[in-house]
């Protein structure tokens, strides 16, 4: 009876502190969700206090404590990272905790709506006299417009993702294809891929990558088109879409792209020569070095997809900000970090280990990264602009994304496709 | 005086149950109706927007994809949750080797649904299972299986059966286990067929457990999310989705609660309805029958 006693009273402790546990905890970096976390092992090199960092976007550990330490030996600060595996429940985290003053001083959000959303409710610090600092270390100034709301600049890149079209330098080499210049060439290298054996373009089954080929052809075509379309101006159902969608729609049939498939597939499809080229973004060479171990320049080289009409390339970039938590009582230590976030050190970290190239002042190991960001500063051949996932209202694109899906997975009527988005369009801009 | 103290004890026993339950699940049910009145991005203040959620839900191709999407789980789970496993359950339990069938049939429900679900991914890629068909000369079969549009629902439903079939059989197998022996002597000596055997006595017999696999498996599939999340994400172009699924994209993806409440008030009252009408049925005639 004691024993049935004592076994009680032990469930109930447990029952009572696992309650307590899911109840409190509020100020507690994970929320429960315990996602990995990293920081350096070093004692700050200046007592300059400690903020913690909250992202979704760096699973690796290793890359996450190199990365804290060099930050920690710039900026002073000891920066901890907290990575979260599923985009939802990092989402939620931030939600319950922005408004309190245990929340991370920094954290990675979303460019365009998302944060919006967020400086426009008052819980984001304004980054607008700080943005001095970033762009003499190197940042470039078009970026603030992506992180700019109502006048004021609410974020810094964290990273910089610029999408070209990586190729299989073997397999263009087998198929005796050249990098090709015009958008005719274009054409004529996948034709020739095709006739090679090689599916020319490999598509990844990811959801929201529907767009990816969509802008970059309608940009293609005429990039005042591909704004005008973000912003409203123009309709999907312009003649002009009709006719880039007619393009791709020809691709399709000609057989130039393969079927989306997992892009873990996808990848090893690349490295394996049976797909010829990817439209990806810069992190991915890395990934492909790291896994595959596909060589810069040597296996894998970059080209931005040519225009239609002998202008300028496009190169579509993503830029996922950094912002600081207003209401955050680190929130002068995360300022203070954000400050050496841009020095040598720490970007060198950033583009060598990650693939992503913030700012100019870098010295970059893998070549063929270093192609791409030397395109990104060539404005005389290409213009940068902010990818259409964050560059239109969230109905906007949520509609595209799945209609551009049904056009790529169905092949559903092109009129179709356009009328239905340019409906939701029409809801959102009156 | 005695008899006051006695029930006092009683209630106290139901105490920690009777807060777990209010503060986790009655409040949560009052917050989410509530929601599903209002505009909420998670960030911004709430905004009383009266039905237009609703509306908003009615009018929505996806939403109708999705429910329909759910009802295949519902019927389709059913059947193969509930037949597959009576039928294994009757052949296991007359078979020399119970323990080990009953193991090998249990063991995928040892897996969480995630982990199933992971498993599946990389089986039926591009570079799984379709491979085989390749090899067999059906080139066109050689694709990632659950990338196909409404196909990769059914596909994924015989994955759900896999994994559920094992729980299933079990219950089966202990329910066959506690029938009496003496209604089927009896059956027997008047001359049944084996078939006869089960459908006039042991199945009948068996309701009681039928009933509690009819409304595991019935919840169950209402309420599938993880393992199509983790297979499909409810793609392509959102033809996969179940409410479920519906309910986390709008909320967490979409970070639209209002709507994402208002597909759960739904969904709740699909179970509430269907589960309500089973017990009565099941419950009434077993009352009528006692």
């Amino acid at each position: 009876m004691s024993g049935k006693k004592n076994l009680s009273i032990i469930l109930f402790v447990i029952l009572m502190t696992g309650i307590l546990a899911a109840c409190g905890g509020g100020n507690s970096s994970g929320n429960g969700n315990t996602p990995n976390s990293a920081t350096s092992e070093n004692p700050p090199a200046k007592t300059g206090g400690k903020v913690e960092f909250w992202l979704d976007k760096l699973g690796d550990a290793e890359k996450a404590a190199r990365l804290s330490e060099v930050w920690q030996k710039d900026s002073g600060i000891e920066v901890v990272f907290t990575n979260y595996p599923d985009v939802a429940a990092y989402q939620t985290s931030i939600q319950q905790t922005i408004d309190d003053p245990g929340a991370p001083g920094l954290f990675t959000w979303w460019s365009g709506p998302q944060l919006e959303t967020l400086a426009k409710n008052g819980k984001l610090a304004d980054l607008s006299a700080e943005w001095d600092n970033y762009i003499a270390d190197g940042v470039a100034a078009d970026v603030k417009d992506a992180f700019t709301v109502d006048g004021k600049v609410y974020a810094a890149p964290y990273s910089l993702r610029y999408a070209s079209v990586l190729y299989n330098v073997k397999v263009f080499e087998a198929a005796g294809v050249a990098v090709p210049t015009t958008f005719e060439e274009f054409l004529e290298a996948c034709e020739k891929l095709k006739a090679s054996g090689v599916t020319p373009i490999g598509l990844k089954n990811d959801s929201w990558a529907s767009f990816i080929w969509f802008q970059q052809l309608i940009a293609a075509y005429d990039p005042q088109l591909y704004l005008d379309l973000c912003d409203g101006t123009k309709p999907y159902t312009d003649e002009a879409v009709k006719e880039v969608m007619g393009i791709w729609r020809e691709m399709f049939d000609k057989g130039y792209f393969g079927e989306p498939i997992v892009y873990s597939d996808l990848h090893k499809e690349f490295a394996t020569g049976v797909v010829a080229m990817i439209l990806e973004d810069s992190p991915t060479v890395t990934g492909l070095q790291d896994d595959y171990g596909m060589e810069p320049e040597t296996h894998i080289d970059a080209f931005v997809l040519p225009s239609m009409n002998d202008g300028k390339g496009t190169i579509f970039f993503e830029a996922s900000p950094i912002v600081v938590t207003e209401a955050s009582a680190s929130k002068e230590q995360a300022l203070a970090a954000l400050r050496s976030f841009y020095k040598p050190e720490t970007q060198s970290v950033m583009v060598n280990d990650l693939g992503i190239a913030n700012v100019s002042a870098v010295s970059v190991e893998n070549q063929t990264i270093q192609n791409i960001l030397e395109m990104t500063g060539d404005s005389e051949h290409y213009q940068l602009l902010l990818r259409f996932y964050e560059n239109t209202p969230e109905d906007v694109r949520n509609t595209a994304l799945d209609e551009l899906s049904r056009f790529m997975y169905s092949g559903a009527a092109i009129d179709e496709v356009l009328n239905n988005i340019q409906a939701k369009a029409d809801e959102v801009f009156g | 005086m005695k008899k006051s103290n006695f029930a006092w004890t009683n209630y106290l026993y139901l105490l920690p149950a009777v807060v777990l339950v209010a503060v986790f699940f009655v409040t949560s049910i009052g917050y989410t109706l509530r929601l599903s009145f209002y505009e909420y991005d998670g960030f911004s203040a709430m905004r009383f927007v009266g039905i237009e959620n609703y509306r908003h839900l009615f009018q929505d191709a996806n939403f109708k994809i999705s429910l329909m999407n759910t009802v295949i789980w519902v019927v389709f789970s059913l059947v193969f949750t509930l037949a597959l496993p009576l039928l294994l359950a009757v052949l296991i339990k007359n078979s020399a080797w119970v323990g080990g069938f009953k193991n090998i049939f249990y063991y995928p429900t040892a897996l969480s649904s995630t982990i199933g679900g992971i498993i599946m991914v990389a089986i039926l890629s591009k570079y799984g299972i379709p491979q085989l068909f390749g090899l067999l000369g059906f080139e066109s079969w050689v694709r990632d299986w659950l990338a196909i549009p409404y196909v990769n629902t059914f596909i994924m439903i015989l994955m759900g059966t896999w994994q559920g079939v094992g729980l299933n059989t079990i219950l089966f197998i202990t329910g066959l286990s506690t029938i009496p022996s003496s209604p089927i002597e009896a059956a027997k000596i008047e001359g049944a067929r084996t078939t006869q055997l089960y459908t006039k006595v042991i199945f009948p017999l068996l309701q009681p457990t039928t009933v509690v696999v009819l409304l595991m498996s019935l919840v169950n599939s209402f309420k599938v999310f993880d393992s199509i999340w983790v297979m499909t994400k409810g793609g392509p172009y959102r033809t996969s989705e179940t409410l479920a699924l519906t309910m986390y994209q709008e909320s967490f993806i979409h970070g639209k609660f209002g709507v994402g409440a208002a597909v759960a008030v739904v969904l709740t009252i699909m179970i509430l309805i269907v589960s309500y009408f089973n017990i009565r049925n099941t419950f009434g005639d077993t009352d009528r029958t006692a």
